[in-house]
């Protein structure tokens, strides 16, 4: 910890927090970056100006988002982190994001090939507003000029309140905000080894713990699949779509999730799911519950049997960051943002979208009593495997630090992967993040409180 | 069979060697063909396996003594393979297996004897990682048509590893079978191996194969030089070498749990979870779940797509705890039984290998696999039980010999059956053995003669550990001390069972094996440390009384 230098001050009120929930040892920047000097309120103030000038927002994004990519899923998993096992950081213990089995992506150099492979157009139903960035300059004018419709919408609640339709839904009951005769959407990215659980233990736990309309959506990230499904009977209120994955390619998890969105979600919020999950009875009740209570962006359930240890205020159960494993989101926000951000492919979308949503001075809240089971985390992984996972926190990790830290965050960054006894690992991932980098523009100085950088693909402090 | 249908090719290093070899094996002669002085053991292999006159072939150093009946040997084994429907392509007589292999647990297996020492194991054929390549059978048909090739490199050196590697990789199984077993009289040279080990190519060529950054041989762990960890997607070896073995021979394992409905939010998550880990373990094995109780007139309704309901007829005023599970044992056809306690969980994240060993670990096998205690609050009645858990005891597979010495390291979640094994448990012992169930299993089972201990390295399966209401937490031991006497009673007077209780493996453990590689740790091999004055001495000590000498 000593080894790295600190950048700014601490404002008293994080520090009394601070002390109050005994939270461990400090960020090394980021957090204390959007606190220095003015504190809390100068990065409040910030985002509130960012949000009133809607114009010079959605160019920025924009012209972020429409830039190329190399579309591969990705995932804040800090479970990295402990592969990673670099001696300047204390996190002994983490197993940041254990929580969500990966999809097999494809080598780094299929990737490339695929993101500059023609797109399918014909497998992309739906609103163009929800269209991710893309290579080429056609789809990038739709993209561009798609963003900035959306950003107008950030503004229809006050920062920090839940927006004026979720105020109104509480009246209106459990299913309010949803409008009429419309189903939750439940997404879910899957691949071919994960069909029999989906058939035989998902859909099923979906059954009986879903009680209200729901429809089931996937999509299979590995290509055209040649299993069939065997879909159980489900309750006349539920229903399955599956999506074609018509690229013959493999789809990166935010890619995948992009599509879903656009092709299936008509409702106020949707449920992401991995696919190797059991569903609880009354969980998902819950997640729209907090939902519709707090305001929220996101909403992160609870993880059985290994919790992921990261903090959340005991008091108003805010987070800074959700898994993508079992989330519930606001449609509205992820459509504001155009979806996740299809840069990372596999690893730390989430992690990337959570901060988003405090960026749009929005909520992240973790459930407790919204538990689900999902058989992933620490006993599981070898460090005697080159795994995706490892890859791809590392090149993500830079990501994430050039894209909300620039420069600084990138040079930071390196500093801390410099330790990484893998090097030549570390500089096929530093080398696949420079060809991405380019078509990534850093959001320098909309930063946040919760938008902190702990260690190396780790972004929270340890509960 | 006619013995000269399998060629076998000597390669030997001069016309004397090659002269010498022949006048040892006149009973071979006929097979018999020469590749003499050749610059390398890869081009033998390559040449073998492009010459399209032969369908097998058996390849062997020049210095190796093979039984009389060799050759109509290695006909037996390939048509055992043909029979099994495996698709195979190498067999050796000593190798790695994936997963830990009798009583030892270890992952070397040798039918052979060398300057090294002798066989660790006996009849039953294994699928390997990779194998020594003393005596090899190929099978040059199949090795063409998937496209086996190996690299131009020369010398004499880790030709057995590559060729095995690049046979998996391309979807045929490796084996290590009896039917090769010879003696070989040299012991290799270790400096030679680790001297080829350091070589780039070797590295580069392990980096296009598997995901893993270190294997194990039978000469130790090779590990890729740093240059080489770089991230491609590709397969584990261990789950490639268990995949390609997979065979016709349908096994079926029949997961029992055992209530009494006490606790149905708990048994609720036990079946969920076994739905999972069944989902997960793909076609290879028939999985079949099984609850199994003597209360009648329980409502099992919301389990019924979970599991099936078998309830015994059992006179209530005995403790029927463990008399149901004798009742399940005599009703099930399944060839393996797996005992779940009602408030255990299975994982499913290592199903598919596990169901992979299963199907390839010869018919009577024990299987331990890992579990590990979980902590967790009591669940309030009627509330799903999925409060936050905190990891505690793990139990090693590894470990289970410790069990012939008194030592209950193995719960009864963290073992598979053969159903043959659990039947030959006297009765008795189910109505008077309450407590130490698992130790009973576990101990019963490896003294039935025909069981095949298997290690299998990864966790499989949670136990619940609350402040009440499980009998590991009993504070008055007296119930367990009264199970223990009844077992220590039973075996006593068991006659029939093999002669093992007592035994102490592990100091007397075969030294040639190579570093584990445990799921949950890293591979890196660790240097030897010196041995403590005080062990040392005890040591030397040991080793005087085992060699007669005083003091």
């Amino acid at each position: 910890m000593s080894a790295l230098p600190r950048t700014g001050t601490i404002s008293q009120r994080s520090l009394r927090r601070r002390i109050a929930t005994r939270a461990a040892p400090l960020p090394l920047w980021g957090k204390i970056a959007a606190m220095s000097r003015n504190g809390a309120s100068a990065a409040l103030a910030r985002s509130r100006r960012a949000r009133k000038d809607h114009a010079s927002f959605a160019s920025l994004l924009g012209s972020h988002r429409g830039t190329d990519v190399i579309s591969e899923r990705g995932g804040g998993r800090g479970r990295a982190a402990a592969h990673l096992g670099y001696g300047c950081v204390s996190f002994s213990a983490v197993s940041t994001n254990a929580h969500r089995s990966s999809p097999r992506p494809p080598s780094p150099s299929a990737n490339c090939q695929a993101s500059l492979a023609p797109r399918d157009d014909h497998s992309i139903i739906g609103p163009p507003h929800a269209t991710p960035r893309h290579h080429r300059d056609r789809e990038r004018k739709v993209t561009l000029h798609a963003m900035q419709f959306p950003c107008v919408q950030i503004s229809s609640g006050l920062p920090g309140k839940p927006n004026r339709r979720s105020n109104s839904a509480e009246a209106a009951g459990f299913l309010g905000r949803r409008r009429v005769g419309e189903s939750l959407s439940i997404n879910i990215v899957f691949g071919n080894d994960h069909v029999p659980h989906i058939c035989n233990v998902l859909l099923p736990s979906l059954s009986t713990g879903v009680a209200h309309d729901a429809q089931i959506n996937l999509i299979n990230y590995d290509g055209l699949s040649g299993r069939d499904f065997n879909i159980p009977e489900l309750p006349r209120q539920h229903s399955v779509r599956i999506i074609p994955n018509k690229t013959n390619r493999v789809l990166g998890f935010a890619e995948s999730h992009n599509i879903l969105f656009r092709e299936c979600v008509r409702g106020d919020f949707f449920l992401i799911l991995n696919p190797d999950c059991v569903i609880l009875d009354g969980s998902i009740e819950r997640l729209i519950v907090r939902m519709r209570s707090s305001g929220a962006a996101i909403v992160e359930g609870r993880q059985w049997p290994f919790e992921h240890p990261k903090e959340y205020d005991p008091l108003t159960l805010e987070t800074p960051w959700a898994s993508g494993a079992f989330c519930l989101i606001d449609s509205q926000f992820y459509h504001s943002i155009g979806g996740m951000d299809e840069s990372y492919f596999l690893y730390m979308e989430d992690v990337d979208l959570s901060w988003q949503a405090w960026l749009h001075a929005r909520k992240v809240v973790y459930e407790p009593n919204a538990p689900v089971i999902h058989f992933s985390g620490g006993p599981f992984y070898r460090a005697d495997i080159i795994s995706a996972e490892e890859y791809y926190s590392i090149r993500n990790f830079l990501l994430l630090s050039w894209k909300y830290f620039g420069e600084h965050g990138e040079v930071k960054a390196l500093e801390m992967l410099s330790q990484h006894d893998r090097k030549a690992l570390l500089r096929q991932a530093i080398a696949d993040y420079k060809a991405v980098k380019a078509d990534v523009k850093p959001l320098v100085g909309k930063l946040h409180k919760n938008i902190k950088i702990t260690g190396v693909a780790k972004f929270h402090e340890l509960r | 069979m006619n013995c000269v249908e399998i060629p076998i090719i000597v390669a030997a290093r001069s016309d004397v060697a090659a002269s010498a070899f022949k006048d040892r094996h006149p009973h071979l002669e006929s097979a018999l063909k020469f590749y003499v002085d050749a610059p390398s053991y890869f081009q033998i292999l390559r040449d073998s396996i492009s010459d399209t006159a032969h369908d097998l072939i058996c390849i062997a150093h020049d210095d190796v003594f093979l039984p009389r009946a060799f050759s109509r040997r290695i006909r037996a084994l390939a048509d055992l393979l043909t029979s099994r429907e495996i698709r195979w392509g190498v067999c050796g007589n000593s190798g790695v297996t994936p997963f830990g292999v009798g009583l030892n647990g270890d992952n070397v297996i040798r039918f052979i004897a060398d300057p090294h020492g002798g066989s660790n194991f006996q009849g039953h054929m294994l699928p390997a990682m990779s194998v020594d390549g003393n005596v090899l059978l190929l099978n040059t048909k199949q090795l063409r048509e998937v496209g086996v090739t190996l690299p131009d490199f020369s010398g004499f050196q880790l030709y057995d590893i590559i060729l095995c590697l690049e046979t998996i990789s391309k979807g045929l199984s490796v084996w290590v079978a009896p039917h090769l077993s010879c003696y070989h009289a040299s012991g290799g040279s270790q400096e030679a191996f680790d001297a080829a080990l350091k070589s780039t190519a070797f590295s580069n060529f392990l980096s296009t194969k598997f995901a893993n950054t270190a294997i194990s041989t039978i000469n130790g762990t090779v590990a890729r030089v740093e240059e080489t960890h770089t991230y491609s997607r590709l397969p584990k070896l261990e789950h490639a070498a268990l995949k390609a073995a997979q065979s016709n021979v349908e096994t079926s394992i029949a997961i029992v749990v055992r209530t009494q409905f006490k606790r149905p939010e708990l048994l609720t998550r036990t079946v969920i979870s076994i739905n999972a880990f069944i989902a997960s373990a793909g076609a290879s094995c028939i999985w079949n779940c099984y609850i199994v109780t003597a209360q009648h007139g329980a409502d099992t309704s919301a389990l019924d797509r979970y599991a099936k309901t078998m309830v015994f007829d059992l006179p209530s005023e005995k403790d029927t705890r463990n008399m149901v599970i004798r009742s399940a044992a005599s009703a099930l056809s399944e060839q393996y039984i797996w005992f779940i306690d009602d408030d255990d969980w299975l994982f499913p994240n290592c199903a598919e290998q596990l169901a992979l060993t299963i199907n390839a670990a010869p018919g009577q096998s024990m299987f331990f696999v890992e579990s590990s205690y979980f902590h967790e609050p009591v669940p309030k009645s009627g509330q799903p039980a999925f409060a936050p858990v905190q990891k505690g005891k793990h139990f090693l597979a590894s470990e289970f010999p410790s069990g012939l010495n008194g030592v209950n390291s193995v719960p009864n979640c963290g073992m598979i059956l053969p159903t043959a094994a659990v039947r030959a448990v006297p009765d008795q012992c189910y109505e008077y053995i309450v407590y130490f169930e698992d130790f009973l299993h576990q101990l019963y089972a490896l003294l039935y003669a025909e069981v095949v201990p298997i290690v299998f390295r990864g966790l499989v399966a949670g136990i619940s550990i609350r402040p009440e209401g499980n009998s590991v937490t009993e504070k008055d031991r007296s119930k367990w001390n009264a199970s223990l006497a009844e077992l220590v009673s039973f075996l006593a007077m068991a006659p029939r069972t093999s002669q093992l209780l007592g035994l102490k493996l592990k100091p007397a453990a075969l030294e040639i094996k190579p570093a584990r590689i445990e799921s949950h740790q890293a591979p890196v091999p660790k240097q030897k440390k010196p041995l403590s004055k005080a062990i040392a001495a005890e040591w030397r000590r040991f080793k005087r009384r085992r060699l007669g000498l005083k003091g």
